[in-house]
């Protein structure tokens, strides 16, 4: 459901598909804006449409594009496959059938960075929306229209009181907060939405709670 | 009233309510779409309207660059018959003046550019990107619609578009081309008429008129690309809009209102065919001619 004037008038892109090209760039800036580094290798697998006409609508592209940092409207995004190399990307695209309850542009993305990696589930819902529904193996979903936060830690008594009173510190408005775990005191990724960026001195204190393995912030996607 | 009065909503969820909104304050629905926008974001109206602003300057480069394609798309489906039109309504005796066969070069520009890889906006998608930007070039080149008055009809666009959202899908996997291209001409035909100083009321009739008569269009691209019929059908929605906004401003009443417009039109794409929507499994894509061209998949590698 669109709730922004701008989800209905945009986004500015190139073409030639919001949903196969527009939201599979996005889709690629939202893995590496999670992962929190230059991405070195990717496997990208496709499901539905995204396979089935990702070529003509340059879904591999934009996916990569993504990958390397691009906005949905950067002129570069039709060469990324040539600019990843430059860029020591290495990328493989593979194609798999996620079953009928999965959305037709579906992709998962595998990265690796220099020091860490990550494993993403996301769909392009059409009109350059995004969804990213799962996060290494966790359920989580949201979009990239705000600021997010997302910490992976472990599964502790008293972790969303301390984050939630850090965050309330700082006056920054929570806007959604979801947390999935794998099992009963095992580990949590814990997704935060935020009206506006989290200042530097709360993630700094964020960093110091001990539960959290992992913290990555990001300012809403282009 | 630049600043939004935090005791007073701007939301709404209908036509209904949205014309209801703008009658009880006295304002457009760019306005009362513009309101909502502040409300939700707490930017300001000069943020907003810049950032609508630099849109419609991107919808006029897109037009710009794609009347002056000559090369074909790489599929081979499209490109050159923007300039093919555009000349025609340049020359001595275009068919219904020259505004007709401008108006549809530039919805058919803002397509073959798309196919190209070019920089377009999303109105609300990008396989009905031209509809939106033909209608207000049209506007500026014959009524001398300002970049300011552009962006305040962007507004008026969005504020329809928002309407449709809310109950119904964009894409035309979903709901097919008439969740497309029946969106884009109601949210132009809705921007035409506040643009020619039409009531809210009017604007909404518009909106009705011009997605009524789209119900049931089907996606069957040719080889999934984004190019036929998108191409054609973008010029010809562009006039549709400008005929539907022509319909409203004369006084003439849809008999169904909007929101059941839009209702209708969510039910017709539930019940389309599943090859009949952006899957090329049917339809103009099954064609002998569009045989020709199959859908390319991405080969793993």
């Amino acid at each position: 459901m669109p709730l922004s004037a701008f989800d209905v008038i945009g986004p500015v892109m190139i073409g030639p598909s919001s949903s196969h090209t527009a939201g599979a760039a996005r889709l690629g800036l939202a893995a590496r804006s999670l992962l929190g580094e230059a991405p070195l290798r990717a496997t990208l697998t496709l499901h539905g449409s995204f396979a089935a006409t990702g070529l003509g609508h340059a879904t591999d592209r934009a996916l990569v594009a993504g990958l390397l940092g691009f906005a949905p409207d950067d002129a570069s995004l039709p060469r990324s496959l040539e600019l990843a190399a430059k860029a020591g990307l290495a990328f493989t695209f593979a194609v798999e059938d996620f079953g009928e309850s999965a959305h037709p542009n579906s992709v998962r993305i595998q990265l690796e960075g220099a020091t860490t990696s990550l494993t993403l589930t996301g769909a392009s819902l059409g009109g350059g929306i995004i969804d990213i529904s799962e996060l290494d193996g966790y359920a989580t979903s949201f979009n990239g229209h705000l600021d997010t936060l997302v910490c992976w830690h472990e599964d502790k008594s008293g972790f969303l009181a301390r984050l939630t009173a850090i965050v309330a510190c700082v006056e920054a408005n929570i806007a959604t907060l979801r947390t999935s775990r794998l099992g009963r005191a095992s580990h949590a990724l814990t997704l935060v939405e935020t009206d506006g960026p989290l200042p530097a001195d709360a993630l700094s204190l964020l960093s110091r709670i001990p539960a959290i393995t992992r913290l990555r912030v990001f300012a809403p996607l282009p | 009233m630049n600043d939004t009065d935090a005791g007073l909503s701007w939301d709404y969820d209908s036509s209904k309510a949205l014309v209801a909104l703008c009658e009880s304050r006295g304002c457009t629905i760019a306005e009362a779409a513009l309101q909502r926008e502040m409300a939700e974001t707490g930017k300001s109206s000069e943020e907003l309207l810049g950032r609508m602003e630099n849109y419609f300057r991107v919808m006029r480069d897109a037009v710009r660059q794609g009347v002056a394609l000559t090369e074909r798309s790489t599929s081979g489906l499209s490109g050159g018959d923007a300039a093919r039109l555009h000349a025609y309504a340049s020359g001595p005796s275009p068919l219904l003046g020259p505004h007709l066969a401008r108006a549809a070069s530039y919805g058919f520009a803002v397509l073959e550019l798309n196919a190209q890889f070019g920089r377009i906006v999303a109105t609300p998608t990008a396989g009905s990107a031209g509809i939106v930007p033909a209608c207000l070039l049209t506007l500026e080149e014959t009524r001398g619609l300002t970049e300011a008055q552009a962006a305040r009809a962007l507004f008026t666009a969005a504020g329809i578009g928002l309407v449709i959202g809310r109950r119904a899908p964009f894409s035309g996997a979903q709901g097919g081309c008439q969740a497309e291209v029946g969106s884009a001409s109601a949210m132009a035909a809705a921007a035409i008429v506040e643009c020619e100083g039409g009531t809210p009321r009017q604007a909404t009739e518009a909106a009705a008129f011009a997605l009524m008569n789209t119900l049931g269009m089907v996606c069957d691209p040719i080889g999934g690309y984004v190019e036929v019929p998108c191409v054609s059908r973008n010029g010809m929605f562009a006039v549709h809009s400008f005929l539907a906004a022509t319909m409203a401003l004369a006084g003439t009443r849809c008999v169904v209102p909007f929101d059941d417009v839009v209702i209708a039109m969510r039910d017709i794409g539930r019940r389309m065919p599943r090859a009949l929507k952006e899957t090329s499994e049917a339809g103009l894509a099954t064609t002998p001619a569009g045989l020709r061209y199959p859908p390319q998949p991405i080969a793993p590698r």
